[in-house]
């Protein structure tokens, strides 16, 4: 109050001292009217009581608001314009290119493509380029668009299983629970996933009643609280985990390791959020927030994890994938070593990048942890690449891949397909309102509120999530002719610009990063020897 | 949206302070000889009787709405009036009721305090600093 009060050369502080006495006089002198003059002069003594007993409450007792406690009810204002504040610079002050995660341009692009508009734009791009942008090199001589293979990745073949499961599009809807989501909004992804021919991920919330009723092919995510599939101590139960990979539609099986808004910390589910429902299908109590234990109780080292995706893959009999966010990449050599060893490999790997989205996370997680995906990638591409993994190791990527430039760039830099998530709520019509941990997403998208959820006709939302995916399908094929690749295979690093550096300048970083990854690779080894020779003696 | 459910206990004053301040705002509204005599008096007949009625009717639906504690403040209001109205023109005792008016007011007062008190957080604007 203070430092506005130099500025607007108002001085507040006499402000409310005058407001603080004005206040008390007030009430008297209508309550004085009101018993000389008129009662219905009381009609103004009855609302200042309140204030005066709220000015004094504010004054005198609590203590937890210092602004209040010095300055009373006036600093109030204070609280009214703040809670206010991101509707405004969300609605007026912004620019278009400055929200967080996802700016204006951003999101009005998805947008724009959920409901079937012209996205060509004129004048000139947005963005500022300041050479620290990836950006996709084009060929000189572009291909004719029929020259295109269409794409297609199978998981599991390598294995000779039965029940392997072909991607026709490189594009997946990535894990969202019934839970994290309302109804609405989980039936009308999974009959727009099923509409566009795309895999759609559950999220780690247990029997996916709401996924599966649309029939379209799912990836089921297995959390480290095994929600589903469970015993009651958090264990696998493989009676349970037999049956449900036994529906048709299940696909794939994903066993989610960490994640990149919170990667090292189990999943959150904030009470709020916990129907009686959600409650039974994930076997937790209501009134209390669930938090999943930060590691499979069964995966304690390289050699236990390994063994325990063995078993996930024996007693599901389909394509088993893993998630994680790349932390220590140590870690990440020694598990390729061990799957070596063990002659076991998951049949692919979801890389989710820091930036990655989440329902709910501790913020300093969200922050300040994991490595961010574009850097993740070439970094885990080699490292499959050295561990002789990389041909039946097929590689996924996730975090902030909504755009068709932003799910090339992941695929030049090792992704075979990639997973979106919050490119689909933004086509749902999420408004980016942050409040999906507070039950009160105002377009029905994170709640489960009735009223809120009323909003969101699944029809017409699924047909939104069609619109988007055949958008970003017509992009990638006019991408991949300007590219002159015939195939999402074809694509690489060498068509890519690193940020700050001209393409020669690339090369060379290439060629540094891999001096680089030869020196970090001794030190692993060095590092998991080291354990190994610890945990032995 | 409240972080916690409320204790079920407090749909007893809720219910009481809105069906108290259902039924004076029907007797109100429908020129009960008793409210007319008593607005009289206030110099408020039939304006402010019928305004206070409306007042009171809309209390009553928000205790049982989600927005009760907003009516717990509202009815609060009204009867900080009634109160004010007893004290300084009415006298405490009514029609040789021996107090029992004013004991009913001060009832109603304190279930309409409690229902605002306990879900304080939930008040629009207010509900952080309180």
């Amino acid at each position: 109050m203070g430092g506005m009060a130099i500025s607007f050369a108002v001085d507040l502080e006499k402000v409310s001292k005058a407001a603080n006495i004005s206040i008390p006089v007030l009430t008297a002198v209508s309550f004085a009217a009101g018993h000389v003059v008129s009662f219905y002069f009381h009609f103004l003594t009855v609302p200042l009581l309140m204030v005066a007993g709220l000015n004094v409450y504010y004054l005198r007792v609590q203590k937890t608001h210092a602004l209040l406690a010095n300055f009373g009810i006036l600093a109030q204002v204070r609280y009214m314009f703040e809670s206010i504040g991101p509707e405004f610079r969300q609605y007026l002050f912004l620019s278009d290119t400055e929200e967080q995660p996802f700016n204006r341009v951003e999101r009005a692009e998805v947008y724009r493509k959920a409901k079937n508009i012209d996205s060509a734009s004129s004048f000139g791009s947005q963005l500022r380029f300041d050479g620290s942008e990836f950006k996709l090199l084009h060929s000189m001589f572009p291909l004719p668009k029929d020259e295109l293979v269409p794409f297609q990745l199978t998981l599991g073949e390598e294995r000779g299983i039965d029940r392997s499961y072909t991607l026709t599009n490189p594009l997946m809807i990535s894990a969202m629970s019934f839970g994290a989501l309302g109804s609405h909004a989980v039936r009308a992804l999974a009959r727009g996933a099923k509409r566009a021919g795309i895999a759609m991920n559950t999220g780690e919330g247990g029997y996916p009643k709401y996924h599966l009723a649309e029939g379209g092919d799912l990836i089921f995510q297995m959390g480290t609280a095994k929600f589903g599939v469970r015993n009651d101590d958090a264990t696998l139960n493989d009676d349970k985990l037999r049956q449900l990979a036994a529906e048709d539609s299940i696909k794939m099986i994903e066993v989610k390791f960490s994640q990149g808004a919170k990667p090292g910390k189990g999943g959150l589910l904030p009470k709020e959020k916990i129907t009686k429902e959600i409650s039974e299908l994930r076997g937790v109590p209501m009134g209390k927030d669930v938090v999943s234990p930060p590691y499979h109780l069964e995966c304690r080292d390289p050699a236990s994890t390994v063994k325990f995706i063995r078993r996930v893959q024996e007693v599901s009999g389909l394509p088993v994938g893993i998630k994680l966010c790349l932390g220590q990449d140590t870690d990440l050599v020694g598990l390729l070593r061990e799957m070596n060893k063990q002659g076991v490999c998951p049949d692919y790997l979801a890389i989710d990048g820091a930036e990655g989205g989440t329902g709910a996370a501790p913020k300093a997680f969200m922050d300040d942890f994991g490595v961010p995906l574009l850097e993740a990638l070439p970094v885990v591409d080699a490292r499959l690449r050295e561990e002789g993994v990389r041909d039946k190791l097929k590689l996924f990527a996730a975090g902030k891949l909504i755009s068709p430039g932003k799910q090339l760039l992941a695929m030049s830099l090792g992704a075979d397909a990639v997973y979106s998530a919050r490119g689909f709520m933004l086509a749902l019509g999420c408004i980016q309102a942050l409040q999906c941990n507070q039950n009160t997403c105002p377009v029905g998208i994170t709640t489960h509120q009735a009223h809120l959820q009323k909003g969101l006709d699944i029809e017409l939302k699924a047909e939104r999530i069609y619109n988007y995916v055949h958008h970003l399908e017509h992009d990638w094929q006019e991408a991949l002719a300007a590219l002159g690749k015939r195939s999402f295979r074809d694509l690489g690093p060498s068509n890519v610009l690193m940020p700050g550096r001209l393409q020669g300048d690339a090369l060379l970083h290439r060629d540094q990063e891999a001096a680089r990854l030869e020196t970090f690779e001794l030190e692993a080894s060095r590092r998991v020897r080291g354990r190994h020779d610890g945990a032995s003696s | 949206m409240s972080a916690e459910r409320p204790p079920l206990w407090l749909w007893v004053p809720r219910l009481l302070a809105a069906a108290a301040m259902a039924v004076v705002a029907y007797l109100k509204l429908t020129n009960n000889p008793a409210d007319v005599a008593l607005f009289a008096e206030l110099g408020m007949e039939p304006t402010g009787r019928l305004l206070i009625g409306a007042i009171e009717g809309g209390c009553a639906l928000l205790l049982l709405s989600p927005y009760a504690p907003v009516g717990g403040v509202f009815t609060c209001a009204v009867m900080t009036g009634a109160i004010i109205a007893h004290a300084t023109k009415l006298g405490l005792i009514v029609d040789g009721d021996g107090g029992k008016h004013v004991m009913l007011l001060a009832a109603v007062t304190i279930c309409a305090v409690t229902v605002a008190y306990v879900r304080r957080r939930e008040l629009p604007l207010l509900g952080d600093t309180l």
